[in-house]
């Protein structure tokens, strides 16, 4: 039972480790466009933004 | 979801040499399944790319082998987990496993080409191809189970299913539950790559 176990748990874990980097890859991204969009509002060229 | 993992604790029977470790199958399976399609996406993808040099077929391609690698990486890791209590052993230079591990280097490599090439099309060019290559590796692991005297066990002939009816539905579950996870997963990864290429191409154009 515990490798039954453990062979679930490992599963579930990396399928949500995955889920949680493409969620900060996202939010990464939304503050990129937050960055943009205000530059663009200011009159600014949008540099620097992209890390 | 839900139901493939009633399926595979609560409706399929237990098997009667392994008992209850048999049940890894459930996913075992249904992972080593949609990480062949999510490679065949890959080298899909890869041709279409070298075929019109756009790059939403790159972002595709390298999309699904990203979630091709992830499933990979887990059905080794279960098959091991699978293999420790059955075999007595972690791993094997069985011929299916070592083809596997082939597969799965081929395409870590591939996102590690992927990630080095950045915009330059050349570079992903060359990732595309290796891509289309990789899968040849495929038909290997599928073949070496069946014709290489593989330890694991052959689950598909082409006269019948090798399982009870409660197991080859719960088998079932899993199958469906996993492709569509990996459709949505594809999706999501492929747009996201896709909104990133365009950030980046607003801030390069802003200087």
């Amino acid at each position: 039972m515990t490798y039954l176990f453990w062979a679930f748990a490992v599963v579930w874990v990396g399928l949500f480790a995955y889920l949680y980097r493409l969620v900060q890859r996202s939010l990464r991204l939304e503050r990129e466009i937050d960055a943009l969009s205000e530059r663009s509002r200011d009159g600014a060229p949008p540099s620097g933004v992209g890390g | 979801m839900l139901l493939a993992l009633a399926g595979a604790f609560v409706y399929a029977q237990q098997e009667v040499v392994m008992g209850d470790i048999q049940r890894i199958f459930y996913v075992h399976l249904p992972l080593a399944w949609v990480g062949f399609v999510a490679f065949g996406h890959a080298c899909w993808a890869g041709v279409r790319y070298l075929q019109t040099g756009r790059r939403g077929w790159d972002i595709a391609s390298a999309s699904a082998a990203e979630i091709g690698v992830l499933f990979a990486t887990l059905v080794i890791v279960t098959g091991s987990l699978w293999a420790r209590p059955v075999w007595g052993t972690w791993w094997t230079w069985d011929p299916q496993l070592v083809t596997y591990l082939i597969l799965w280097l081929i395409y870590v490599g591939y996102l590690v080409l992927r990630a080095a090439a950045g915009d330059d099309p050349r570079q992903a060019r060359f990732a595309a191809v290796f891509a289309i290559v990789g899968f040849v590796d495929v038909p290997l692991v599928w073949l070496s189970a069946r014709y290489l005297r593989a330890l694991s066990p052959v689950v598909f002939t082409t006269h019948s299913i090798g399982l009870a009816p409660s197991m080859a539905w719960s088998l079932l579950g899993g199958l469906v539950a996993w492709s569509l996870l990996y459709v949505v997963l594809v999706r999501a990864r492929l747009r996201l790559g896709l909104l990133e290429v365009r950030v980046q191409a607003l801030a390069d154009e802003g200087g």
